[in-house]
């Protein structure tokens, strides 16, 4: 209190055309001492945002050829090996198949009562078995795939005298899962099915899957499987996506039966596929389509 | 609650959709369908051949087709009389690469008859997918057999089998000037074969109806080519009707009702309908050429058959009432003798060109045509009771066969006869 009145009393004893021009001095004062700390305001315009802006970089590891899904871009190098030259490593298949309870010979009820002579033989009910049947042993493992077959001609199911061309093995057409979603969606491009899995995939069912040729428009009797896989890469449970049409229609029917015998085959008991890429593959939908082959 | 639902809702939302791997298989192999054939087990000694014999027929029948690869028996690990007792152990049907298994039994029915009992296995699924059983006298085991066949057949591939079925035909023997030609009829596989008619009269094209046990067929008995109806379970043979010109090229309608006919008379010859049941004819066409060897649609609205009134000899289709013709083939050479399949999805015919005969077959709207054999001479093409096997005869020169073949143009096999063939007609599946 008695500095307070000490200033007073001085500043009282300052004569009056003083004390604006000490008042203006002091405040330029203090902003030296300020500027002295803090440095010039800048005084033109923010700096371009962009300039700051962080670049986010993944480091990928680069597949054998292609990461995409999509049907190869015609600017793209051309793969350096075809996809069956892969190896592919085979596992030892798990051992025990997927045994449902093996249901007993049902009770038969013939769809219409065959004449056989002329006292007419009645379609008799066969008896139940006796016994359940056995399970598989947990041992049976298939044999090897299969030694390459007769190579038969793919391309033309159907023979004409009037086609002259020579027979020539063709390769697997290009991806046609152009429809399939972007993989994007489906994780990182890094997880993502190769061209070469895919068409190693496609390779090996094709190995396992006999055409219903001849059969009355057999072009209509494209069958899509829904395939439930293992993490070490066997069918768990192979589904018919249409189960109405395959209530309805025999032929449809027999050639779906045909697909499910096809994913069952043991050549095609353990798939060629990835397992670092279960994710991708656990669940996959194959549609066996024989159009082009017609 | 209200809130749960929210939070699974958005919980959902936030999840990222997984995309499903969808993989396109567009090509495949033209396989047989392995398929082991177990022995039957035979409940009693008596039946040990039926047990043997009967999945011999089926073998037979199975590999016949080109659509089934039946397995050595001598591969089988597992025996009858344990199939019987335990079921199939399909690990070790699978090991032999069956992808279906056939199993059965013999035993004597309550009444004294012999009772065969068949089961068709799923080697991949593991399960039963068909079975039936039969009783009958034990003369007729062969056809017991080819029943069985039909139902594995039909449950493999999806379309009606064609094993119980007999193919009736022209037996020849003879020279060349002074050939004798019977009507005689075996099953499908050759077997049962017997003649129906005697040597005296020259008999040519057969046909069999498809709804009863009838075949109608072209005979000079008595000096004029008439066509006849020949009656296999009474043997009785009726002339069609008399017309007024050389009737020839007969085929029944689908209903049995009804047959179309050639007529050549006052040097023009035209296509006639019959009806059976009040043997009143229609004439059809009216053109100045030649229009012969008619065959309905299996839906009896449509008529195809040859003609050269646009100046050679194509294959034309029509109405069944007549009226307009439409041309359904345009290739090189003549096309002759027209047969519709049974499933309507195709047109058997004979084309020749270039000194050569094929085999070949068409869309009924003139595409897709493919030539699927060829000889010196092929004539006479028959389909199968399901469309898809076609019978036929080559003439090689020397000597008269009848064969099969797929309509894929594969598994052309030779069809036994005793002597020489010609002009076989497949009857549908016996009633």
């Amino acid at each position: 209190m008695a500095m307070a009145s000490t200033l007073k009393n001085k500043w009282d004893d300052i004569p009056e055309g003083m004390k604006t021009p000490l008042i203006v001095s002091a405040i330029f004062h203090i902003a030296i001492v300020v500027i002295a700390f803090t440095g010039l305001p800048y005084l033109k315009r923010q700096p371009d945002p962009m300039e700051s802006t962080a670049i986010p970089i993944e480091i990928l590891p680069i597949a054998e050829m292609t990461t995409t899904n999509r049907p190869e871009v015609k600017s793209q190098p051309a793969p350096e090996k075809p996809p069956e030259e892969k190896p592919v490593v085979k596992e030892k298949p798990p051992a025990p198949p997927k045994v449902e309870a093996v249901e007993p010979p049902k009770e038969i009820t013939p769809p219409k009562p065959k004449v056989v002579d002329k006292p007419k033989p009645k379609p008799v009910v066969p008896p139940p078995p006796t016994e359940k049947l056995e399970k598989p042993e947990p041992e049976e493992k298939p044999k090897e795939e299969a030694k390459p077959e007769d190579q038969q001609d793919f391309s033309k199911l159907l023979k004409n005298l009037q086609d002259s061309d020579p027979v020539v093995e063709e390769d697997l057409p290009e991806s046609k899962t152009a429809e399939a979603p972007a993989p994007a969606a489906a994780g990182p491009i890094s997880d993502t099915m190769t061209m070469s899995e895919l068409d190693a995939l496609r390779q090996q069912l094709s190995r396992c899957w006999s055409i219903q040729a001849g059969a009355r428009y057999a072009e209509d009797l494209v069958v899509e499987v829904r395939l439930t896989v293992s993490p070490d890469r066997h069918v768990m449970s192979a589904t018919i996506v249409d189960q109405w049409r395959y209530s309805q229609d025999s032929y449809f029917r027999a050639a779906a039966d045909s697909a499910i015998r096809a994913v069952n085959s043991p050549q095609c008991e353990t798939l060629v596929l990835n397992p670092d890429k279960y994710d991708q593959w656990k669940d996959m939908v194959v549609t066996f389509d024989p159009r082009e082959m017609l | 609650m209200k809130k749960f639902l929210v939070l699974a809702f958005l919980v959902m939302v936030a999840t990222p959709a997984h995309a499903q791997l969808r993989v396109d298989v567009s090509k495949g192999k033209i396989e047989p369908v392995p398929i082991a054939i177990s022995p039957f087990y035979p409940e009693r000694p008596e039946f040990a051949a039926f047990a043997k014999d009967i999945p011999d027929i089926i073998t037979n029948n199975l590999r016949g087709s080109g659509l089934f690869k039946p397995l050595s028996p001598g591969a089988f690990i597992q025996n009858p009389a344990s199939i019987q007792k335990d079921g199939p152990r399909f690990p070790e049907w699978r090991a032999i690469n069956a992808q279906a298994l056939v199993s059965g039994t013999v035993t004597q029915a309550p009444d004294g008859r012999t009772r065969v009992e068949f089961r068709l296995w799923d080697v991949f699924s593991q399960k039963q997918i068909s079975g039936m059983a039969y009783m009958t006298t034990a003369q007729n085991w062969r056809r017991i057999a080819h029943i069985i066949s039909d139902e594995v057949y039909k449950r493999i591939t999806g379309e009606d089998g064609y094993f119980d079925s007999r193919i009736v035909y022209i037996s020849e023997t003879g020279s060349k000037i002074n050939r004798i030609k019977r009507l005689a009829i075996m099953d499908q596989d050759g077997a049962n074969h017997r003649y129906l008619t005697g040597e005296a009269d020259l008999v040519l094209t057969p046909r069999f109806s498809p709804t009863s046990q009838e075949v109608t067929y072209m005979s000079y008995k008595g000096g004029k080519p008439r066509v006849y109806l020949y009656n296999i379970d009474t043997g009785r043979q009726d002339v069609l009707g008399d017309f007024p010109g050389i009737t020839f090229a007969p085929r029944f309608a689908p209903d049995g009702g009804k047959i179309v006919m050639s007529m050549a008379s006052a040097g023009n010859t035209d296509l006639y309908e019959m009806d059976l049941r009040s043997k009143k004819s229609r004439r059809l066409t009216q053109s100045p050429g030649i229009d012969t060897a008619p065959s309905y649609s299996p839906d009896g609205k449509q008529i195809v058959f040859e003609s050269d009134r646009g100046g050679t000899q194509q294959i034309y289709v029509m109405g069944a009432g007549g009226g307009e013709a439409r041309r359904i083939t345009f290739g090189d050479g003549r096309y002759a003798n027209p047969v519709w399949s049974p499933r309507g999805d195709l047109i058997a015919f004979i084309k020749m060109s270039k000194g050569q005969f094929y085999l070949g077959v068409i869309r009924p709207d003139g595409t897709g045509e493919r030539l699927i054999t060829q000889a010196y001479h092929v004539e006479g093409p028959s389909w199968s009771p399901n469309g898809r096997v076609l019978t036929f005869f080559k003439d090689s020169g020397g000597s008269v066969k009848l064969y099969t073949i797929d309509i894929t143009g594969y598994n052309e096999r030779v069809l036994p006869t005793p002597r020489d063939g010609s002009d076989p007609a497949w009857s549908p599946l016996n009633q």
